[in-house]
């Protein structure tokens, strides 16, 4: 099938048209497979930033975010056909999002240099001059946010990886107890112990720092 | 409720999973206890923070690269895109057919004697003769029947394997 993304999409130029944004996603996974190439343009521009997010909350590394989801775009293509249309599209999604950062974090514990790599992209974004973040803040408050910005995400970045992405699913992506356990392929009894005991790190990791 | 049961089902209060009494037990140590109450507003508060982080947003050119990846894969022929796996197959055939035939190796008792003993009872039972290349000054070098294992093609491929081919080795090559 001939593909099509506006390649407006992430370009800052103007919007195109989305005939299928009122869609819900089930239609616009229907359109394409019946031929309508745009309609992947519209799942593209609707799960870009959601996806970009949390792969980026779970591996701490933006620009490798970056990459991944558009493996999980190419991944989507090249299997949409074979997608059980009975099941949520977003639940698919996520569950190919989520294997892909957990095999990078796999990856990066078994390689020292790419954690290496990821480090010092972190520290360098992390150093770079205040005021280009937002010139309309004070000084203090802007400070006062960014450590407060480092220090939640050192916090979750310091939890184990099965409990990181149940706890990224949940807090910040909003997913169901139900929703986490297709995503992740774990039972409920897994995901909510698992959920539990990635609240009680956090809270336990971040109690200290916010005194 | 005791601290170690509040953190228990911490998870669930947070969810509203727990039923009225438990929740209210569950609200009267947060009450009572200072040390789950930090516990809690730490969690909150950080989490609140973690919600309010902007959202990271795609790069400038990422619909572009995304679109010139998906009209590279779309123009990668089906086929070349199974070219590794079958290449991967295919090494595994090979070294599983050459493997066979060191395994059924006739001449070489003293270095795989179960083996040999193996192949000449098969070629006993299925009836199976084994291809030789004879050499002159009376060596043979046998090989197995690979074609017992293709049951299709083991009649025609059968009777070209099993022809012995003779081949006089010059005396010099021999040391005579």
């Amino acid at each position: 099938m001939a593909f099509t993304v506006t390649e407006a999409v992430g370009t800052g130029r103007p919007a195109p048209a989305r005939p299928y944004e009122t869609w819900d996603d089930a239609r616009v996974v229907g359109a394409f497979l019946g031929g309508n190439p745009p309609a992947f343009t519209e799942l593209v521009v609707r799960y870009q930033t959601r996806l970009l997010n949390f792969i980026y909350r779970t591996i701490g590394d933006r620009e490798r975010a970056e990459d991944l989801v558009q493996e999980v775009f190419i991944r989507v293509h090249r299997h949409l056909h074979r997608f059980d249309q009975s099941k949520k599209f977003s639940t698919w999604v996520y569950t190919i999002a989520s294997n892909l950062a957990k095999n990078e974090l796999r990856n990066r514990s078994r390689n020292p240099l790419v954690l290496f790599q990821a480090i010092k992209t972190q520290w360098e974004s992390d150093h770079r001059p205040v005021q280009f973040e937002d010139s309309s803040s004070r000084p203090d408050d802007l400070y006062r946010k960014r450590h407060l910005r480092e220090l939640v995400e050192w916090s979750v970045a310091q939890l184990p990886e099965h409990h990181r992405v149940v706890f990224v699913l949940r807090e910040l992506e909003g997913k169901s107890y139900e929703e986490i356990a297709d995503i992740t392929r774990c039972n409920l009894g897994t995901v909510k112990s698992r959920l539990n005991r990635a609240r009680a790190s956090f809270a336990a990791i971040i109690a200290p720092l916010l005194d | 409720m005791n601290c170690r049961s509040f953190r228990q089902h911490y998870s669930d209060f947070l969810d509203g999973l727990l039923d009225e009494p438990a929740t209210a037990l569950a609200r009267r140590h947060l009450a009572d206890c200072p040390a789950c109450d930090r516990f809690d507003a730490a969690f909150r508060a950080g989490v609140g923070a973690l919600r309010a982080l902007p959202a990271v947003e795609p790069s400038h050119g990422f619909g572009a690269r995304l679109a010139r990846r998906l009209r590279r894969e779309a123009a990668t022929p089906a086929l070349q895109q199974w070219s590794g796996a079958a290449g991967a197959l295919l090494v595994v055939a090979v070294v599983g057919v050459t493997g066979w035939e060191y395994l059924t190796r006739a001449d070489q008792p003293s270095r795989r004697p179960a083996a040999a003993g193996r192949r000449r009872g098969e070629a006993e039972v299925g009836g199976i003769r084994p291809a030789a290349l004879r050499l002159g000054n009376d060596s043979t070098i046998r090989f197995g029947d690979p074609f017992h294992l293709i049951p299709a093609a083991a009649d025609t491929q059968r009777a070209l394997y099993a022809t012995e081919l003779r081949f006089d080795m010059p005396a010099a090559w021999a040391g005579r």
